[in-house]
């Protein structure tokens, strides 16, 4: 298995390679600079000297290998263009662990609530307390956060004034983002172990777990739900790596500072550090989450071998 | 394998719970703060009359002075920020640091005395030195100062910014630590007006040569202004406290806290909610959200909180003179005078706008309001057809560029929909992102039409006339493509003419050819609808970038 994950590590190389080959070209083939998001165009003085103090004068494929010696040999991303005092190192290392942060509370969240509404509404198949389970779970998917968070904060911050409309320096400023977060995974979730439940439930084994007798419970848990679990830990992995790396909405909504408005705020402002420094960093993530998915099969079911 | 699997997965589900619990017990992760010891939690409700102001900004960029182009950052660089002199909201030069000045009759030369008295914030004296070295800076390409133009009419500025020169060349030199002695290119009657701009204001070079890029950052900057910066959260808050080394008279406001909210489409609307629910005073600069305005106007308590500001910032159709059918002056009257600016600002926007007549907007010397023409959609038409398009038949179809926002789109849709209806000719929309729009702006001679605007660095004409509508003037800016010779001629005339009365008169006689050429379209000069909280006196937006001033705000409850 430690092959195994060695082997996957090195795959990551080339994965990240293609990912930083495409989206530098991608970014330096949008139409507009850094220097074009001023109502005031800038003279060409200004604009040569500007190029020329980030080495955008230099020829693209020098461009390109000069930012990837920077970040291989320097694990240098760059200066911001736009944040004067700042470099990309700076804004991931500040703004990441907030989104950690909220992320691993909304997914802990996420992941109990969902694991309890799905197991709920499997065991009471197209009874009431499976309507109303799956109810929430539709709900969950279907209202963007951006509607359902200012709907949260009239409610109980301008209201009730129960909680700070946003900001980030107190416990209590947590809570409405975390739920506005939670909500689209706890549904996913919710709905994968329902159907995976459904069909564990019906293998021979659970049939011989009850015919011997054991406590409902005890099929449950450790002979239904055990299995069931493949197919969302999969899809948990996945949702973990993207919670965790910040969401543009609940972010700007609730004032959160995390990273991942600078997805967004870098492409529109034509940052290029920014956004090669971001999109590598989900990148690094992404992949490395799918990894450790791939890694918890092996606990979850015996059967799977990594040789 | 097995042993790291709990059996009873029960426990795992207690031990997610407990997660839980534990993580949610942690307080937030502060972004960008090294030291935790002791420091209080963000803003929470104030004692009664203690002399702090809550108030909302934007995403911070940076506090350089010498780099700044965006308006929320000059919002707090003119809060901790004094220049030489200040541009007064009746458009007169007052002192700052500097108690008095002299200028040469041609007007190349000013000779500014400094106050001896006036300090840093960390007790240093202002020097002529910290003048000339920002403006060295500025000027220096290696620099890469965004608005290095505005003080390039300093003698040597323009070499030195091409690189021809080095940046010590300029015409800038400290005589002795109070008196600082600056030659310009050319007469420059508004260089004391563009002296109060944030791109002339002071830096200290020992900070930039011990903290690098980094100098603006907490702990390391210093400020020449009424307040100074106490606290950068970064994406989160500001805090200014009062600087007690300030020269002049210190303002009431011990302290004013700058909360974040970060750009985004909802940006007003997450103000607004903040201040109804008791976190903010005032709304700042920000608009009431269109699809509020209705609820707050109609609500017993916030409707009179509200205060309109008016700002030194126009918007405006940009069409292509040098492209039929636009080359045709009476088809530019018919589009403009057409349109009924009063329905797009009420019923459209929803905003307390002023429908323009003519581009430059008030407080601006030189304007001729009655020379451009008025709205009348009879002679709108008769125009039109004498263009040779009678109800808009044989008109090509043409394009509208615009930087895509809610208000934007909006504009676009009811010029759509009022030329169609009125003038019966067809305008295509296209949104864009604004870094796409910019580099199709510069020196385009091909395009339709596009949304154009502006707002004031410095109120004074020479940053309207001469700046955006000299056609020698920079063409990166608010391309038309339109020249007049004489206009050209008298608005460099006026920007270095000393005498007020005949500067006036360049101007306005510009102002009327522009009216008499009708070379673009003026849909609206600019204001802002504001809440503020009755306890908090005296705040006042300023009409130009810098929001509201704050120096003489004081809180009585």
């Amino acid at each position: 298995m430690g092959r195994y994950a060695i082997r996957r590590l090195l795959a990551m190389i080339p994965t990240l390679l293609a990912i930083y080959t495409i989206t530098f070209f991608l970014m330096r083939a949008t139409p507009g600079g850094p220097w074009d998001t001023n109502e005031r165009g800038l003279p060409r003085q200004t604009l040569d000297a500007l190029n020329a103090k980030y080495g955008l004068d230099k020829p693209l494929y020098q461009q390109y290998w000069d930012y990837l010696v920077g970040v291989v040999t320097r694990f240098d991303f760059g200066p911001s263009y736009k944040m004067t005092n700042r470099t990309v190192t700076d804004i991931v290392t500040d703004f990441l662990p907030v989104s950690i942060q909220l992320g691993l509370i909304a997914m802990t969240i996420a992941l109990s609530v969902g694991l309890t509404l799905g197991i709920i509404s499997a065991l009471n198949q197209n009874k009431l307390a499976d309507y109303i389970a799956m109810f929430i779970a539709i709900v969950g998917v279907s209202i963007p956060t951006f509607v359902i968070g200012p709907i949260l904060v009239l409610i109980f911050a301008v209201q009730f004034r129960l909680l700070p409309t946003g900001g980030w320096s107190r416990p209590e400023h947590m809570i409405l983002p975390a739920i506005v977060l939670a909500l689209e995974p706890t549904a996913l979730i919710a709905r994968y172990t329902r159907s995976s439940m459904l069909e564990v439930i019906r293998q021979d084994y659970i049939r011989t777990a009850r015919s011997k007798g054991l406590r409902e419970i005890v099929i449950i848990v450790r002979h239904a739900l055990r299995n069931a679990l493949i197919p969302v830990i999969t899809v948990g992995g996945v949702l973990l790596a993207v919670v965790v790396t910040g969401s543009f909405f609940v972010e700007t909504i609730f004032g959160v500072p995390g990273i991942g408005r600078y997805f967004v705020s870098s492409i529109a402002n034509r940052d290029y550090p920014v956004i090669m420094g971001t999109t590598l960093m989900l990148a690094t993530i992404v992949t490395f989450m799918n990894l450790m998915v791939d890694l918890t099969y092996g606990f979850l079911d015996p059967r799977i071998r990594y040789d | 394998m097995r042993r790291f699997w709990s059996p009873r997965p029960t426990r795992f589900l207690a031990s997610v719970a407990l997660a839980a619990i534990v993580v949610a017990g942690c307080a937030p992760q502060q972004p960008g703060q090294t030291t935790t010891g002791g420091q209080a939690p963000g803003p929470t409700q104030q004692p009664a009359a203690a002399q702090e102001l809550r108030y909302p900004i934007e995403t911070v960029r940076t506090l350089d002075p010498s780099l700044a182009t965006d308006n929320v950052s000059i919002d707090v660089i003119t809060k901790i920020f004094d220049g030489l002199v200040d541009l007064t909201d009746d458009g007169k030069i007052a002192p700052q640091i500097a108690e008095k000045w002299e200028v040469s009759t041609d007007a190349t030369k000013f000779t500014f005395t400094l106050r001896s008295n006036a300090k840093w914030s960390d007790g240093k004296q202002i020097t002529a030195d910290d003048f000339v070295f920002a403006f060295q800076r500025v000027l220096d390409p290696k620099t890469g100062s965004e608005y290095a133009k505005t003080i390039e009419v300093i003698k040597g500025g323009d070499k030195a910014l091409k690189g021809e020169a080095p940046p010590t060349s300029i015409s800038a030199k400290a005589v002795n630590p109070t008196t600082l002695e600056v030659e310009t290119r050319e007469p420059a009657a508004y260089f004391l007006a563009l002296m109060s701009t944030w791109t002339a204001m002071p830096i200290r070079k020992d900070l930039l040569d011990k903290f690098g890029d980094k100098w603006i950052n907490q702990g390391n900057i210093q400020t020449t202004g009424p307040f100074k910066l106490q606290e950068w959260v970064p994406d989160q808050r500001f805090v200014l406290v009062r600087n007690e080394e300030y020269w002049g008279q210190k303002p009431a406001l011990t302290k004013i806290t700058m909360r974040v909210f970060p750009d985004g489409p909802d940006q007003e609307g997450q103000i607004l909610r903040a201040y109804e629910a008791g976190e903010l005073d005032v709304t700042g600069k920000r608009d009431v959200p269109p699809s509020e305005v209705d609820r707050v106007m109609r609500d017993p308590v916030l409707s009179k909180e509200v205060a309109i500001f008016d700002q030194s910032r126009t918007t405006w159709v940009c069409v292509n003179n040098i492209k039929a059918p636009f080359s045709d002056v009476r088809v530019r009257k018919a589009m403009g005078m057409s349109l009924e600016r009063d329905r797009l600002i009420n019923q459209v926007l929803k905003q307390p706008l002023k429908p323009a007549e003519g581009v430059v907007p008030p407080g601006i010397l030189g304007r001729q309001p009655n020379a451009w023409p008025k709205e009348n959609l009879a002679e709108a038409k008769s125009l039109l057809a004498q263009a040779g398009y009678p109800d808009g038949r044989g008109f090509p179809e043409f394009t509208y560029l615009y930087n895509s926002s809610a208000a934007n789109k909006a504009i676009a849709e009811y010029l759509q929909a009022r030329w169609k209806e009125a003038l019966g000719i067809t305008m295509k929309l296209e949104a864009m992102d604004f870094p796409v729009l910019i580099p199709l702006r510069r020196g385009n001679k091909t395009y339709d039409s596009f949304r154009c605007s502006w707002g004031s660095d410095f109120e004074d004409p020479v940053n309207w006339y001469n700046t955006l509508f000299d056609s020698t003037a920079d063409q990166t800016q608010q391309t038309t493509n339109w020249k007049n010779d004489r206009f050209d001629q008298l608005v460099r005339q006026a920007a270095s003419e000393r005498d007020p009365a005949k500067r006036q008169q360049m101007y306005e006689e510009a102002d009327r050819l522009m009216a008499q050429d009708y070379f673009t379209i003026p849909v609206f000069f600019g204001a802002q609808r504001v809440l503020v909280k009755p306890y908090v006196k005296n705040y006042k937006v300023s009409r130009i970038a810098e929001g509201a001033a704050l120096r003489q705000v004081s809180i009585q409850r």
